[in-house]
């Protein structure tokens, strides 16, 4: 038979075998879920030196196959409603070594921005996001495990690109 | 030869008898004359044509004389341009020569390349070429989990150990967050003791917002507390004293 037949062949059974191991693999392991709740005290400093308003905020992160929904929700000080920022988009990948969750926004709803006293970081969150959103037509951002401790729910967690550090609550 | 050809920055529409320059969009009916020289030499590219060949007779027309097949030639170069004027040669007392480099050709040895031969080729590559998207869109493993950019140990009075662990996305220009650990520091020297055990910290990658984690046990239960500072001013100053009794980080 024709040698290059045969290299042919060869690539195309060696091209199916992959494929069954990757598709083998995404059904054996599909993207882990993650549920995490994060609170913030948020501070916004003034001139006088100290915080001349004071929010709290509370972050709902959710990710199942490859659906991410992130909500954050401002609060006054006492505890009304300050605003809200709902993210939804995909997990893009997961890196077990590095415990290391890679997500992309591609849409988000907002409320309460136009309130009289908007929380600093609702401000700049609905700014990064939709620089990102407008420019990009996504938001990525990853999340990574500094200290997971599964056997007490908690993980500190690092938010890139913003590299910004927060204590959650692990939702099982 | 195709109905249309790339020579140079022009296209040659063979069956239109129409020369584009695909830059300039400019277009040009070929007379019979200039249509002839260009055809018989994209018919023999590469080769020597003598001048009396252009100028040949056809069944419809009478030949062409040499001062014709010259002013052709002049013709067709200077639509060409000045970049690729150059692709029609002369060979000095033997005729005229296009050149083989067109456009066309390159495309022509590519498509042999990619889509003769090594038709194979691609059967081995598309393997890797899965194997690649996989790697980069299941999992990107293998990457490092971030180190701390700095750890710092306090000793309180009370001999309590607390940790300060700052984040940085780069190991430079970190001067704004290294002050800041700084005062957060003495912050925490005025505690006789706290809650507190580890206190991870990060300033935004612009800045603006400074965060802190701080971790510790109450009452046997594992506590976590989160402030977040943000602070658009020129002049930033995340962390005042009246501040740290705001917040009573001792307790």
């Amino acid at each position: 038979m024709n040698r290059k037949l045969l290299w042919g062949i060869n690539g195309l059974i060696l091209f199916i075998l992959i494929m069954s191991v990757t598709f083998s693999y995404r059904q054996l392991n599909p993207t882990q879920e993650l549920m995490m709740s994060c609170s913030s005290e948020l501070f916004d400093p003034s001139d006088e030196g100290e915080s001349k308003s004071r929010h709290y905020l509370l972050v709902d992160l959710f990710a199942k196959g490859e659906l991410a929904q992130f909500n954050y929700r401002y609060f006054n000080h006492d505890g009304s409603s300050a605003g809200n920022i709902r993210m939804k988009g995909s997990v893009v990948g997961v890196d077990n070594s590095a415990q290391r969750y890679a997500f992309s926004v591609k849409t988000k709803e907002e409320s309460g921005l136009d309130g009289d006293e908007v929380p600093e970081h609702m401000r700049y969150l609905s700014y990064v996001s939709s620089f990102n959103l407008d420019k990009k037509g996504m938001h990525n951002l990853s999340v990574e495990m500094l200290d997971l401790n599964e056997q007490n729910d908690y993980a500190v967690v690092l938010f890139q690109p913003s590299n910004t550090v927060c204590g959650c609550r692990l939702v099982q | 030869m195709g109905r249309i050809m790339i020579l140079g920055a022009c296209q040659f529409d063979a069956r239109r008898a129409q020369l584009k320059n695909l830059t300039t969009g400019d277009e040009w009916l070929l007379p019979r004359a200039e249509l002839q020289v260009l055809k018989l030499l994209l018919a023999s590219r590469g080769s020597v044509v003598a001048k009396h060949r252009l100028g040949a007779a056809d069944d419809d027309h009478p030949a062409l004389t040499d001062s014709s097949v010259t002013r052709a030639v002049f013709m067709l170069r200077s639509f060409l341009g000045p970049e690729h004027e150059h692709l029609i040669e002369t060979v000095k007392g033997r005729g005229y020569r296009l050149r083989s480099e067109t456009r066309r050709r390159r495309r022509e040895r590519w498509l042999t390349l990619t889509w003769g031969k090594p038709r194979l080729t691609l059967v081995i590559l598309l393997p890797f070429i899965v194997l690649t998207a996989f790697y980069f869109s299941e999992s990107y493993t293998g990457s490092e989990p971030t180190a701390p950019l700095k750890s710092v140990s306090i000793s309180l009075p009370s001999g309590q150990e607390l940790s300060l662990i700052s984040y940085s996305k780069s190991k430079t220009n970190n001067e704004s967050l290294l002050l800041l650990i700084q005062q957060l520091e003495m912050g925490f020297k005025q505690c006789i003791s706290t809650s507190w055990q580890q206190v991870y910290l990060s300033l935004s990658h612009d800045k603006q917002i400074f965060n802190i984690t701080m971790k510790g046990e109450k009452l046997g239960q594992s506590v976590i507390r989160n402030l977040k500072l943000s602070d658009f001013r020129q002049q930033k100053q995340f962390i005042s004293q009246t501040w740290l009794d705001e917040v009573a980080l001792c307790e």
